[in-house]
């Protein structure tokens, strides 16, 4: 038979004479320290992990300069290489790599997304060549087996050419094939840049965005008016009935 | 789910006004800094 | 029952081990989704970092987003197709007029320009609402998502520039839904002053009888008259056939007429 009384009473005894509930308590107090000094640590270590510099993805290029020096749009005033760049539509290509979906895996630690030399500059070409020529693997011609090398020959038949890597997702003029400026948003800090591509006689993804934003804003403002004047009025309830029950006592 | 349900009647009946109010406005706050990213990231 | 104070059970567990799936889907979508969103933030890194990687991430992402799919077809065969007790056209659950005027009027009610609280049925137009937002945020989730996790076969069909549009539809209406739950649903079940900590009924579906009486009268009414009709027809029926016990003692005593004896049926 299990005395249970001497257990608890062994038990007491080994907390200095406190009680249950005390050295139940401390139990649970010293295994949340414990549990809170490894997700400190777990944190300290991701945050010192996600903050090193060699994650950001720069890709070698030609003649020892790293693609971004040029194809990158920036907001301070341009060099003339960069200007070049803008003028022919080559600029911003860094950012809005980053915007895609290889720059966003890239960014997560995926160390088999592409980066530029990957689909522009490869073995079989000995240089980097624009997309209408028709040696450049960029070439929509090519595009397909540029992509099935890693996505598979499924890629072959698919239709990846019409379309483009390269296409910042929001910040497009709503009016196709317009040149676009470079806009700063209302709020420091929130700055978006646009960048000059031609992308299409119908720019549904610009007309998606704005149709998203609509209703999120839309009805996350409304909803949210509802509940605030909800919680005052609940509140107001609250109070007088907590007044009334207090009165009814007296 | 007797006695957890006694406890949060029991916790509502002492701080659910106050408690309200300060979730509340942490989860308001977090609406509105989101809603201006969304519009930052969008202007 | 341990807390008789709970005594109305409004779901059964099908129910609620359907809204358990959803939001243990719904919490690891957007946990592994919003990585991708905004891979540049700190917080994207370590969490991916937390999970074991991008494969991981990945994976996480699809389960939880086919789980979703296969919850909202179950959803949808069931109640349309298999519990046939209501055609699905009249379920309560579906928005109706008297919905919009509801909320109306509880907008005047909570800024104090009506007296009367809005007087509704099994599901308020707030619920509905929830349930609507679920409804559509699934099939966006859905019918954006699929193309991309199956993207070798949608290619064959689609160009490039829609894939990057559903990318588009599916990362913000991820937004939308993640923010309306976490600021509007948490309100309904957290932090409303009536429910701060939190509602347990997600788990064990019931609620109080001043719960039914504040939100959903009209259903109370009529479950109320249900039960008296209920009773009124058992208390008829034992008097009848109270009284024909009696009468057939009354015959069995007396001579018997040819006629059957009454059916007491």
């Amino acid at each position: 038979m299990i005395d249970l009384r001497r257990e608890a009473h062994r038990l007491v005894a080994a907390t200095d004479g406190r009680s249950l509930r005390w050295a139940s308590g401390r139990a649970r107090w010293r295994g949340t320290r414990g549990l809170l000094a490894v997700l400190a640590l777990l944190l300290a270590a991701g945050v010192a992990w996600a903050d090193d510099p060699t994650h950001v993805p720069v890709a070698g290029g030609l003649q020892g300069k790293t693609c971004y020096e040029c194809h990158i749009q920036g907001v301070s005033a341009l060099s003339p290489v960069q200007e070049h760049s803008r003028r022919y539509s080559l600029a911003g290509a860094f950012e809005t790599y980053m915007e895609s979906p290889h720059g966003r895996l890239r960014q997560l630690g995926d160390m088999r997304a592409p980066m530029c030399e990957d689909c522009h500059f490869t073995r079989e070409w000995k240089d980097i060549l624009p997309a209408d020529n028709p040696e450049s693997p960029i070439n929509p011609r090519n595009l397909p087996r540029v992509c099935a090398r890693c996505h598979g020959t499924a890629m072959l038949t698919a239709k990846v050419a019409e379309g483009s890597m390269h296409l910042e997702l929001r910040h497009r003029s709503l009016v196709p094939g317009a040149p676009l400026e470079v806009k700063y948003g209302f709020l420091p800090g929130l700055t978006k840049r646009e960048w000059a591509y031609y992308i299409g006689p119908f720019d549904v993804t610009a007309y998606v965005s704005a149709f998203f934003l609509l209703i999120t804003v839309g009805t996350l403002g409304a909803f949210g008016l509802y509940m605030v004047v909800d919680l005052l009025r609940k509140l107001k309830e609250r109070h007088a009935a907590q007044d009334a029950a207090s009165h009814h006592e007296e | 789910m007797g006695s957890f349900q006694q406890w949060l009647d029991r916790t509502n009946a002492r701080y659910g006004g106050i408690g309200a109010v300060i979730t509340a406005t942490i989860c308001l706050a977090v609406l509105v800094y989101a809603l201006l990213v969304i519009l930052g990231d969008f202007w | 029952m341990k807390n008789e104070r709970y005594a109305y059970r409004r779901f059964g567990l099908f129910f609620r081990i359907q809204h358990g799936l959803l939001f243990s889907s719904v919490i690891i979508a957007v946990i592994t989704g919003l990585p991708m969103k905004y891979p540049d933030a700190w917080l994207s890194r370590v969490t991916v970092m937390l999970m074991g990687g991008v494969q991981m991430r990945a994976f996480l992402h699809h389960a939880a987003g086919l789980t979703m799919v296969v919850l909202g077809i179950v959803h949808i065969v069931y109640y349309v197709f298999i519990d046939r007790r209501v055609p699905f056209y009249k379920r309560p659950v579906l928005f109706r007029l008297k919905d919009l005027r509801d909320m109306v009027q509880h907008q005047q009610y909570n800024l104090g320009l009506r007296k009367d609280f809005p007087r509704m049925g099994r599901y308020t137009w707030f619920e509905k609402f929830d349930y609507i937002g679920v409804i559509w945020g699934i099939a966006v989730m859905a019918l954006t998502g699929l193309p991309m996790l199956y993207m070798n076969t949608a290619l064959k069909f689609i160009p490039l520039s829609w894939l990057q549009a559903l990318w588009a539809a599916h990362s913000d209406e991820a937004m939308l839904a993640t923010l309306f739950l976490l600021v509007i649903h948490m309100y309904h079940v957290h932090f409303s002053p009536e429910r701060f900590p939190m509602t347990l009924t997600w788990w064990h579906g019931r609620v109080t009888r001043e719960d039914m009486e504040k939100y959903h009268p009209l259903e109370l009414e009529a479950w109320e008259r249900k039960q008296r009709e209920a009773e009124e027809r058992e208390r008829r029926e034992a008097e009848a056939r109270a009284r024909a016990a009696a009468e057939a003692a009354a015959q069995s005593e007396s001579p018997a007429p040819e006629s059957a004896p009454p059916s007491t049926e």
